[in-house]
């Protein structure tokens, strides 16, 4: 029996027993791209700000403010009594930011002396734009009283007159603000808000998925079902090579359709597609090549399928497919290149965010790719020896 | 002799009695063969601990997060220079983790962002003092690496100060004119007031190794709980359960040793993973008696709900499959994969009818507005609820399965 005939057995085999399987089709196809929609929708979305306001007697200038943070788009606005239970929401992240508004508003915005508290939580990623947010319906409401207090401080005329005037000037000078630009080669322009998570996601199952498959190796060991397929006339080195084809045809399969549903569904980029070819084929590889080794390593099915996902989500955490390498701290950064997860996504942020073709992703290509060989060259060892020994 | 009906009834209560003995028998072998073959050592204890610090290791990292922000200022104006100067000198601040270093132009801007040596770059154009004193609308652009949103964020806002401030200067110069005053007199006038003062928080920030303890402990109580669901299935496949209950334990017995056996695995799990995390790590998680209480009543609900589901298994791997659908579904809805709080509205009102939700949320009061366990007995309540609820209809379907 040829290696090619013993890869389409295996691969037909495997396959087979994946579908019968529907925990492993749940991980494969349903979780990643659950997964891929709620952390899209969670950290990509145009940010939703919930705003907690503590306003304890009524002032003009403070319903309006609360007044246009209603009808501001994207804002939710609840009200609070105290500002220490609003403090507290805030750090839990109940409401993404807090606003304390003083009892005489009015009047201390008249005399330039108003103090409008601003609650967010400094090391939460969304507090900066709740916080923009906040900052520009305040300016909004604030800045024409301001305005008129200054201007009556240098022209002498009655604050009230001034204020008006100011409001009157006000009305005619638009709010501005600024606009932003996508950097990247040729990819000036914004990209679908699932353009990270769909690449994390894909990294992060297809690995999970083809380690936790080593369960399936494990049982054709144990079963002693490898061990007849050589009493055939199939070689040691064909049903190696038929595991590895196997493996990686399902890494692939899974791989392909993420891209798909990335594409077609969520609208992601997944750049040049020669450059996402092979990283999405190299990027199997890996997997197939941990999953097989796993399985020539592994003693029983049921610790190997629940380890698995184990390792694949703290490996993954490590690579930046959970938390963005952007925000790792650095010696952290410098332990995760130590994971392929994080050489794939690197390769996957130069194609979609930067727009970079194949040439350019040569680096995690060639890591990815040594990767591969160091697992399986391992895995076939360790297989060889368990097969014909 | 007795009648058909006298013997179901016999019957009946033979099945239903609970013999503390034989329930303690069976959870001692059921624990001693979890912890043998290590599937309960990792579920219940490294699993957790693993994974917790890890991402507990990467969130801590936000604490640190610096990056360096470009401006560059092609108006080079009396309007945008106190700007660019005011940014530039706060670069200065030892306490800033955003510095501002001043580039030529765009294009180099540009590139700077592309390969990363800027997070984020502010352009302001050429003729923004000009317009701004006209009465125009003055724009300023960002420039972002869509990887790199949290740096995009930062330079976002501070262009939007900027153009709040200029539009508050405009407003004024304008009321000025129209009130007959002299516009160049601006800068004797007091300045603009900052309305907006950031406040201090109550309570203690969230503690990522404590949250992640937690969230990584829940996710992995669903395994090593529903390892009594998957123990009756394979025992009675291989008859041992048969032979048990043919020396006269109660099927009743048999049920609640293997949960009382799970149950124990895991909250053992759950209080080395606090001890460990804030004894080693130094994790706040706050009032140890509520801790412990909640503890608790989390392996009470997750045990009930993952004993109802399993209870629909009726081979091993539809329980590995229930299990694994079940703890991952709600880790997703309950807000264990997304970090403390990121989690959208829509999902936290979902998270709240999770056990995982409520667990979290009971965990987070705890830690971080330093609650007592009457502040949490809402939480505590639901968590019951769900215990109860689910475990008497799932333990009473795996006791038809044990007796059938």
């Amino acid at each position: 029996v040829t290696a090619a005939a013993s890869a389409r057995g295996f691969t037909r085999v495997i396959v087979r027993q994946l579908f019968a399987d529907r925990s492993a089709l749940f991980f494969m196809f349903v979780l990643p791209v659950a997964v891929i929609v709620i952390i899209g929708a969670t950290f990509g979305a145009t940010p939703s700000v919930e705003v907690g306001v503590v306003a304890p007697a009524p002032t003009a200038a403070g319903d309006e403010i609360v007044d246009r943070l209603r009808s501001t788009p994207g804002v939710k606005v609840s009200t609070y009594d105290d500002a220490e239970a609003l403090g507290l929401d805030v750090r839990r992240r109940v409401v993404t930011i807090g606003l304390v508004l003083p009892n005489d508003l009015d009047a201390a915005l008249v005399e330039g002396t108003a103090r409008i508290t601003v609650l967010g939580e400094p090391s939460s990623s969304v507090t900066g734009s709740a916080r923009d947010v906040v900052a520009g319906v305040v300016a909004d409401v604030t800045a024409p009283i301001d305005a008129g207090r200054r201007a009556a401080e240098l022209t002498g005329a009655p604050v009230g007159v001034a204020i008006s005037t100011a409001e009157r000037v006000a009305s005619a000078i638009p709010v501005a603000t600024p606009t932003t630009t996508d950097v990247g080669d040729g990819r000036e322009a914004s990209l679908s808000r699932f353009s990270l998570t769909a690449p994390q996601n894909l990294v992060l199952f297809v690995f999970i998925n083809a380690v936790a498959g080593g369960a399936a190796l494990v049982r054709l060991r144990r079963t002693g079902v490898l061990r007849r397929v050589l009493a055939g006339p199939t070689s040691a080195g064909s049903v190696i090579l038929g595991l590895g084809v196997a493996w990686v045809s399902i890494a692939l399969v899974q791989s392909v359709l993420i891209l798909a549903v990335g594409g077609l569904a969520f609208g992601v980029d997944w750049g040049d597609p020669l450059g996402a070819a092979a990283l999405t084929v190299v990027f199997a590889a890996v997997g197939g090549g941990a999953g097989l080794l796993v399985g020539a390593v592994g003693g029983n099915e049921d610790r190997v399928s629940s380890i698995g996902p184990l390792v694949g989500i703290g490996l993954g955490a490590l690579g930046g497919c959970m938390i963005p390498l952007e925000i790792f701290p650095d010696a952290m950064r410098t332990v995760s290149r130590a994971v392929p997860h994080s050489w794939a996504m690197q390769g996957w942020q130069q194609l979609v965010f930067d727009g970079e073709s194949l040439a350019d992703i040569t680096g995690p290509l060639v890591v990815l790719t040594a990767f591969a060989v160091v697992l399986f060259v391992a895995a076939a060892a360790v297989l060889r020896r368990s097969l014909t020994r | 002799m007795l009648h058909p009906p006298e013997v179901a009834a016999a019957r009946r209560e033979l099945v239903g009695r609970v013999e503390p003995r034989a329930v303690a028998a069976i959870a001692r072998t059921e624990v001693t063969k979890r912890i043998r073959n290590r599937s309960a050592i990792v579920t219940a204890f490294l699993g957790p601990l693993i994974l917790a610090l890890v991402f507990g290791l990467l969130l801590g990292g936000t604490d640190d997060f610096s990056t360096t922000v470009g401006v560059v200022d092609l108006d080079d104006s009396e309007v945008s220079a106190p700007f660019v100067d005011a940014l530039v000198g706060s670069s200065t601040d030892e306490e800033r983790t955003v510095e501002f270093r001043v580039v030529g132009s765009r294009d180099e801007a540009v590139d700077a962002v592309d390969t990363g040596d800027l997070g984020a770059a502010i352009v302001v154009p050429a003729g923004l003092g000009a317009t701004v004193l006209a009465g125009g609308t003055p724009e300023v652009e960002v420039l972002r690496d869509p990887s790199r949103t949290l740096t995009g964020a930062i330079a976002h806002g501070v262009a939007n100060r900027y153009l709040t401030t200029l539009r508050t200067e405009a407003i004024t110069a304008g009321a000025v004119g129209v009130l007959g005053g002299d516009t160049s007199d601006l800068g004797a006038a007091t300045p603009p007031a900052d309305v907006l003062v950031d406040g201090e928080l109550p309570g203690n920030e969230i503690s990522p190794l404590a949250f992640f303890g937690a969230s990584m402990s829940i996710l992995l109580l669903f395994f090593t709980v529903s390892f009594a669901a998957r123990s009756i299935i394979v025992e009675r496949a291989s008859g041992v359960l048969g032979r048990i209950l043919a020396a006269g334990v109660s099927a009743r017995s048999v049920v609640m040793g293997k949960v009382v056996a799970v149950g124990a695995l895991g909250l053992t799990g759950l209080l080395v993973v606090w001890l460990v995390t804030s004894l080693v790590f130094g994790a706040t998680w706050g009032d140890p008696v509520g801790v412990v209480v909640v503890a608790v009543c989390t392996v009470v609900a997750v045990a009930g709900v993952a004993t109802f589901v399993c209870g629909f298994a009726r081979t091993e791997q539809q329980a590995d499959t229930y299990t694994s659908a079940l703890a991952f579904v709600l880790a997703l809805l309950g807000g264990n994969f997304v970090g403390p709080g990121e989690a959208p509205a829509a999902l936290r009102s979902l998270a709240r009818l999770t056990p995982n939700g409520q667990a979290l949320d009971a965990f987070g009061r705890i830690s971080i507005d330093g609650a007592s366990l009457l502040d949490v007995a809402p939480n505590v309540a639901a968590l019951l609820a769900f215990g109860i609820g689910f475990g008497v209809v799932g333990l009473a379907r795996i006791e038809r399965t044990v007796r059938s």
